[in-house]
């Protein structure tokens, strides 16, 4: 007799079991399969379309780890905080074609001779896929994390400058735009660039 | 006990209230250039509200709410990077051209960090508050977000031939050229 209650008890066990499974894993009704943070879908408003003549010849890439510490005082002790955070940058450089002005292209014959604008950094983009907190202790506010962002796009912005991204800017529209204008009929194409103002 | 608890408790509590008294920095990098060759020829600008309501559960208390405002600019043009990105025919006596580019394409979406700002947060007593991790998780969510919404908006793209269009046929009319056709492969 008690062996016979055991197994019945043993096969509710198991039918108990078998349900929450059931419930859990097919029809999540515990609610536990999905917690993951999403947002709410919201609409993309533009706001201003304008017409732009920006001939980007240089791409400039960085990834910096930007590491901070910051002491927070405590009636018995001060507790060092950290946040490190990596940051990818692309800065985007180039020339700003409508600065041309009607002087800036003469033709004779087969030759064009093109003065350009000086070379210019149009963006640096820092996204928010572009970086990572890796490390975070204690709390940092939305306002802390922006300001060390911001300081490493403009460390990004610096090396792209100490790294020649306006030479190379120079130099790859020259050659590209000597081809683009050598199709279109001209055997002899001379460009100068202005003076950098960056 | 009860004294010892209250003791303990007092200097957990006095121990979080934060005051930063010193910074300090440390960088590492790597780094690359590389030479590209894309006309630019429309810039938008956005705006996109990015929230979230992270909802109670049966073994969560309350809810917590998060909404930021965020502002950015798309630029589209055309990319002429490739060696047969673009053809060109020419008809000397009749000095006209055809100029053949490649479509329109999205060249940069930017979301400036300065210009996503925090409008409300609201967390209950009983749950955690948001950290660093969480709030750049929510922000790449709604850059991919925008991401999608700028893919499937074809206006910017025909704006964006448009404005290639009458650059180089200015251009080309300064050159010398009469009868100019810019068209776009598809």
């Amino acid at each position: 007799m008690g062996k016979v209650k055991n197994i019945i008890i043993l096969a509710l066990l198991v039918l108990i079991v078998g349900a929450v499974a059931f419930l859990h894993f097919k029809l999540d009704i515990f609610g536990l399969k999905d917690d993951s943070l999403k947002i709410d879908r919201t609409a993309l408003i533009i706001e201003e379309t304008k017409k732009i003549s920006e001939f980007t010849s240089a791409h400039f890439y960085d990834e910096i780890v930007v590491k901070k510490e910051r002491v927070d005082k405590g009636t018995l002790m001060n507790t060092r905080n950290e946040v490190v955070i990596i940051v990818r940058g692309n800065v985007r450089a180039g020339f700003n074609l409508s600065r041309l002005e009607q002087c800036s292209f003469k033709t004779h014959g087969d030759t064009m001779d093109v003065n350009l604008p000086a070379p210019e950094i149009f963006e640096i983009i820092v996204n928010p896929s572009n970086y990572d907190v890796f490390v975070e202790d204690g709390k940092w506010s939305h306002d802390e994390i922006t300001a060390v962002v911001m300081e490493a796009k403009d460390k990004i912005q610096a090396d792209a400058i100490k790294n020649g991204i306006l030479d190379l800017a120079s130099k790859s529209a020259v050659g590209n735009l000597r081809d683009l204008f050598k199709s279109f009929g001209f055997k002899v194409v001379n460009i100068s660039v202005a003076s950098k103002k960056n | 006990m009860k004294r010892i608890f209250l003791v303990l408790l007092s200097v957990i509590s006095l121990h979080s209230c934060k005051e930063p008294v010193s910074l300090t920095d440390d960088f590492s990098q790597k780094m690359q250039s590389v030479s590209s060759s894309e006309l630019g020829t429309v810039e938008c600008k956005i705006t996109k509200v990015i929230k979230a309501d992270h909802k109670a559960t049966w073994y969560k208390f309350g809810d917590r709410k998060i909404l930021f405002e965020c502002k950015g600019s798309v630029k589209a043009g055309i990319d002429l990077s490739a060696s047969d990105s673009y053809s060109v025919d020419i008809d000397e006596e009749n000095k006209s051209i055809d100029l053949v580019l490649p479509s329109a394409k999205i060249l940069s979406i930017n979301i400036n960090p300065e210009d996503i700002t925090l409008a409300y947060e609201k967390v209950s007593i009983t749950r955690s508050d948001f950290t660093s991790v969480e709030r750049t998780e929510l922000l790449r969510q709604g850059e991919l977000s925008i991401r999608e919404d700028i893919g499937k908006n074809k206006e910017i793209l025909v704006e964006a031939e448009k404005n290639a269009t009458s650059f180089f046929s200015a251009m080309l009319r300064q050159m010398g050229f009469k009868q100019i056709n810019v068209k776009f492969r598809k």
